[in-house]
């Protein structure tokens, strides 16, 4: 592995933990609390901690460098030597595995601006899940 | 100050503003509604106004501490 690629791994990683930090004690402790004492404040402060997340996200996709197809190419080779398959379907096999990966990814994004967004308005959140949907239908229906 | 006496520190800080907010405000509310109600403004903004600064003092913190436990580790590393 180059150096390059260790070290945008390590950004990738250090933005992570860092909006991990975050979400872990706004969502358990601070937001409840924050519900509980100033109702009336909670979905202005889900607005900050929507804001400083996605921060922390965009940061962490513009430093990932080519972690995605390196994941995926690796997880096609499991799948490949788990299920006993000819190198020859090697191509639609690693699409399938691109989209279930990328399918994976935005679910959890998703569960990670859930519980902020329904905060600010419960109407929000159904709307970013059905275009989270959309997304996903469009992806798994692409045909390159 | 040396990358230890850093961590302690902050892991300190840490861990007495989680506690406070735990034990006082989620397993005693009465104490924390007491605290609020001893404060000489409206509740519901010095409620909002505590909250937020130990939020950001969990998060400040987190994120130092973080950083300290990375910049400790490339030491031992290198």
């Amino acid at each position: 592995m180059s150096e390059k690629f260790v070290e945008s791994n390590q950004r990738l990683a250090a933005n992570l933990a860092l909006g991990l930090i975050l979400w872990v004690f706004s969502v358990f402790l601070f937001h409840p609390l924050m519900v509980t004492y100033a109702p009336d404040w909670a979905g202005f402060i889900s607005v900050l901690l929507v804001v400083s997340l996605s921060y922390y996200l965009v940061k962490a996709k513009m430093s990932s460098g080519p972690i995605f197809e390196y994941v995926s190419n690796k997880l096609t080779v499991l799948w490949m030597d788990w299920r006993k398959l000819n190198a020859e379907e090697r191509q639609t096999n690693s699409k399938k595995v691109e989209k279930a990966l990328k399918t994976g990814i935005l679910l959890l994004v998703y569960l990670l601006y859930r519980p902020l967004l329904s905060l600010i308005n419960p109407a929000l959140a159904g709307l970013t899940f059905v275009l989270v949907l959309v997304y996903l239908l469009k992806i798994m229906l692409e045909q390159k | 100050m040396s990358t230890r006496s850093r961590v302690i520190v902050l892991s300190t800080v840490l861990a007495v503003d989680l506690l406070f907010f735990i034990i006082v405000g989620q397993y005693y509310p009465e104490y924390f509604t007491a605290i609020l109600d001893w404060l000489p403004y409206g509740n519901e903004v010095e409620a909002a106004v505590i909250i937020l600064s130990g939020l950001l003092v969990a998060i400040i913190s987190g994120i130092l501490l973080f950083r300290g436990l990375i910049g400790r580790l490339r030491e031992v590393l290198d």
